[in-house]
C-alpha cells in the first residue's frame, strides 16, 4: 500500500518528482513517462486543503519508500477529495 | 472417442505414410508426416489463469475502449477487504465528469448518508441518471449498510463483495419497451446469481424515466481508479475484466462464473468488445520494462484479447498495478 507526503508548495512536489524521475531514468524507452501526477487536497473542510499529494511506492519496480523520511509520510485519507462522484 | 497415437522423438515410426500423426510424449509436440518430413507443432504449455492484478488504491489502467452502444455489460472478478475509503472499480466519464456508461463506485464503509453503495451511473438524454436522492449524480443503491436505507435489493448482502474473497461481478444495462416507453433495465449479478434487477424509473427511486442512450466512443474506460478528477482508487485485486456491447443473459453469466480454470471468454464463445484476460498464460501483457509480465512486477500494458486492440496502459510509474500469483480461479 502506498504512503504519501503532503507538500505545502508545488515547488516541493516538483522537486521530489524530478528526483524520482532522475532516479528511475524517466521518461524511458519503455513508455514510462513520469513518476507521479500532481494532485491536491481538494476538500475545503480538510486541514490539509490545498496541499500537494506525493505518492510513495512500497512495491514493484519503482519502490521509493527508502528515498524519503518515513516520519514525513501519511496514509491515504479518503477525505482529501471532496468529490463524491 | 478418437485418440491420437503416441510416440516419442526417438521411436518415431520408420516408414510413415503422408498424413500419419502422433502425439510425442517426451516433447509434447503434435507431429504429422507430410510424405517427406515430420512436421512438429510445438506445445504451448497449458493455458491457465495464473496471475491477477493488484491495485493499491492509487493505481489504474487506462483503456482505449469506449462505446456508444445502448446496451452494455461488464464482467470481472474482484477480491478486496478494504472498507477504509471510497473506491472506483470501473470508470467511464468525460472530461466534464459526466458519466457516459457504467461506472462502479463504492464509498467509504459508512458514508455521510450512512450508506454503502455501488454506483452504476449512465448517460441519458437529459444527463446522468440516478436513483439516489442524496447525490446529484449517483446510481443504484446496492449495498446499503444500515436499516434506514436498506431495501429488498440489499438485505443481507451488505459488504459481501468486500469480504476478502474472490467474487464474480456482472452488471448489465439495456432498454426495453415498457408500455410504449423505452426504459432502462439494470441487472447486477454476484457469483453467477442475480441479486438486483430493476427498471430505472421514478417509481423505483430514479430521478427520471429517461433511457440509457449509450456513451461516447471517444471516452474510454478506466479500471482501478477514475481517470478524471481526484484519485479515488480501488484497493484490491481484479481479474478477467471484460466489456460487452450487449446484455449477457443469466445463462451466459452462469457460464462465465462456472468456467473455472482455463475459462477464457473467447474460447467459451463470447465476443467481448474489450477483454483484459489479466495474467492468463501464455502471457502477452508486459512489465514496466516491456518484458513479459510476471508476478511482483509493475504492469505497463495489459493486452486486450478481444481483437479490437484496446490495450490498457499506465505510463505513470507510481500508478502501475502489480501482478500477483493469486488468480481468481
Amino acid at each position: 500500500m502506498k504512503k504519501y507526503i503532503l507538500y505545502s508548495t508545488q515547488e516541493e512536489w516538483n522537486a521530489s518528482n524530478d528526483a524520482m524521475n532522475t532516479l528511475f531514468g524517466l521518461p524511458d524507452i519503455h513508455g514510462n513517462e513520469r513518476y507521479a501526477e500532481i494532485t491536491q487536497v481538494s476538500n475545503l473542510g480538510h486541514n490539509d486543503f490545498g496541499k500537494y499529494i506525493f505518492p510513495i511506492t512500497t512495491q514493484g519496480n519503482y519502490v521509493t519508500i527508502n528515498e524519503f523520511n518515513v516520519s514525513d509520510m501519511v496514509e491515504f485519507d479518503p477525505e482529501w477529495s471532496s468529490e463524491i462522484i | 472417442m478418437t485418440t491420437i497415437s503416441t510416440t516419442t522423438s526417438s521411436t518415431r515410426p520408420g516408414s510413415p505414410s503422408a498424413g500419419n500423426a502422433y502425439f510425442e510424449t517426451d516433447t509434447k509436440n503434435y507431429i504429422i508426416y507430410d510424405g517427406a518430413n515430420w512436421r512438429a507443432y510445438e506445445w504451448d504449455a497449458t493455458t491457465a489463469n495464473i496471475l491477477s492484478l493488484e491495485f493499491d488504491g492509487g493505481d489504474r489502467l487506462d483503456t482505449t475502449y469506449g462505446s456508444s452502444s445502448d446496451a452494455a455489460s461488464i464482467s470481472f472478478w474482484m477480491k478486496s477487504s478494504d472498507l477504509s475509503s471510497y473506491s472506483v472499480v470501473v470508470d467511464n466519464r468525460d472530461s466534464g465528469g459526466t458519466a457516459q456508461c457504467i461506472n462502479l463506485w463504492r464509498p467509504t464503509s459508512v458514508d455521510q448518508y450512512g450508506q454503502r453503495f455501488w454506483y452504476p451511473t449512465f448517460k441519458t438524454s437529459s444527463g446522468t441518471n440516478t436513483n439516489d436522492p442524496n447525490y446529484t449524480q449517483g446510481g443504484v443503491i446496492l449495498l446499503a449498510s444500515d436499516a434506514s436505507h436498506d431495501d429488498a435489493y440489499t438485505a443481507g448482502v451488505a459488504n459481501s463483495f468486500f469480504d476478502g474473497g474472490w467474487h464474480h461481478v456482472v452488471v448489465t444495462l439495456a432498454n426495453e419497451d415498457v408500455s410504449g416507453t423505452l426504459t432502462t433495465r439494470y441487472i447486477m449479478y454476484k457469483d453467477g446469481v442475480e441479486f438486483i434487477n430493476q427498471l430505472c424509473t421514478t417509481a423505483n427511486g430514479w430521478v427520471n424515466n429517461n433511457t440509457f442512450v449509450g456513451g461516447d466512443e471517444t471516452v474510454h474506460y478506466t479500471f482501478g481508479d477514475r481517470r478524471v478528477g481526484s484519485s479515488i482508487g480501488y484497493s484490491g485485486k481484479l481479474d478477467q475484466m471484460a466489456f460487452f456491447e450487449s446484455v449477457l443473459s443469466p445463462a451466459q453469466v452462469s457460464s462465465i462464473y462456472n468456467s473455472g480454470n482455463g475459462g477464457d471468454l473467447i474460447n467459451l464463445g463470447f465476443s467481448p468488445a474489450a477483454y483484459y484476460r489479466i495474467g492468463y498464460y501464455p502471457l502477452e501483457d508486459t512489465n514496466s520494462d516491456s518484458s513479459t509480465a510476471s508476478a511482483g512486477q509493475d504492469i505497463g500494458t495489459v493486452a486486450d484479447y478481444s481483437g479490437n486492440n484496446a490495450d490498457a496502459v499506465q505510463t505513470t510509474t507510481s500508478k502501475k498495478p502489480n501482478y500477483v500469483a493469486d488468480p481468481a480461479f
